[in-house]
C-alpha cells in the first residue's frame, strides 16, 4: 500500500510517497544530520527520534517481529491475533534534489490491536518555518490512520513532545492534550478520507 | 503471484489539511520520548589508559 498525499515544499505543493520501510532504511536514518548553521530543539528531537526509530526497526527485524509491507502486517495478525508487530513508515520525496527520506514513523501494532506511534519525525533539514516544508507529519499520520482503519484498530496513540503538543491539540481539537494523545476511530476515519479526496469526485467514480 | 499494490493518491488538499500544515509549520508533529531502549546515544566515556601489570603491582607494593 502506497499513499501519495500532498505536502508543502519550498517549490510549492508536491506529492510525497508514503510506504512501509525496508531494512535498508535503518542506515538512512542513521545518516540523518541537522544543517550546519543552527540546531533548534525541534531538529534535535527529530534527529534523536529518527535514530531511535531506526534502532527499534533493527531490533524488531532481528527478532522477526517486523512487517515490511501491509500484506505482511495483515498476515502476521491473521497468524497470531495477539502478536505485537512493529513497522516503519517512511515519507520519500518524489523529486530531487532534496532529502530522499523526508520523514519517518515507527509504529507498533499491540496485542489488543491498537497502534502505538512510538516515534514520528520529519527530516531535521525540513524543520523551521524558513525551510518552506509543512505537512510531512500530517501525511504520515494519515497513512498510519489508513493502516489502523484497514486492520480494524480502534485506537492510535502516541506521546507528544513539549513542542508538538499544540499541533496535536489542533489535530484532535482538544485543549487537554499534554504528553499523550489518543486518536479514536472517528478521527481515524476523518484522516483516512484525506487520502482519497478528489477535486472532481464524479470523474474518478467507477462506471 | 505478487499482490497488487494499492495506491492512494488524492488530487485535492482540504481546508482541514491546510490548517494542519499551518499548525505543523508553527510547532512540529514530532512524537517520541527519550527512552533509550537499551543503548546510549550519548558519546561513550573516553577509555582510561590501562597501566601495565608491572606498574600496577608496583603501586600495590
Amino acid at each position: 500500500m502506497i499513499a501519495r498525499p500532498f505536502i508543502q515544499t519550498p517549490h510549492g505543493q508536491r506529492a510525497v510517497q508514503i510506504e512501509f520501510g525496508r531494512p535498508s532504511d535503518a542506515d538512512k536514518l542513521r545518516s540523518w544530520r541537522a544543517t550546519k548553521d543552527s540546531v533548534s530543539y525541534a531538529m534535535a528531537d527529530a534527529l534523536e527520534f529518527g535514530k531511535l526509530a531506526g534502532k527499534r526497526w533493527r531490533y524488531y527485524l532481528k527478532r522477526n517481529e517486523a512487517a515490511l509491507s501491509f500484506d505482511e502486517l495483515k498476515a502476521g495478525i491473521d497468524k497470531v491475533p495477539q502478536a505485537e508487530i512493529g513497522f516503519l513508515v517512511i515519507a520519500k520525496a518524489t523529486w530531487s534534489p532534496g532529502p530522499k527520506m523526508l520523514g519517518v514513523a515507527w509504529c507498533r501494532r499491540t496485542w489488543c490491536n491498537h497502534i502505538v506511534l512510538d516515534f514520528l519525525a520529519a527530516h531535521p533539514s525540513t524543520l523551521g518555518p524558513a525551510r518552506g516544508y509543512a505537512g510531512i507529519g500530517t501525511a504520515l499520520l494519515y497513512y498510519v490512520a489508513e493502516i489502523a482503519g484497514q486492520i480494524g484498530a480502534p485506537l492510535v496513540w502516541g506521546e507528544a513532545t513539549a513542542l508538538s503538543a499544540p499541533f496535536y491539540r489542533r489535530v484532535l481539537n482538544s485543549n487537554d492534550i499534554l504528553d499523550h494523545f489518543f486518536v479514536r476511530d472517528t478521527m481515524v476515519a476523518k484522516m483516512r478520507e484525506q487520502l482519497i479526496l478528489r477535486s472532481n469526485p464524479k470523474a474518478s467514480a467507477k462506471p | 503471484m505478487k499482490a497488487k499494490t494499492t495506491i492512494l493518491a488524492p488530487d485535492y488538499v482540504s481546508d482541514w489539511t491546510r490548517e494542519l500544515w499551518e499548525a505543523e509549520a508553527k510547532y512540529t508533529a514530532t512524537i517520541g520520548s527519550r527512552l533509550k531502549f537499551g543503548l546510549p546515544l550519548s558519546p561513550a566515556r573516553p577509555k582510561r589508559a590501562r597501566a601495565n601489570a608491572r606498574k600496577r603491582a608496583k603501586v600495590k607494593a
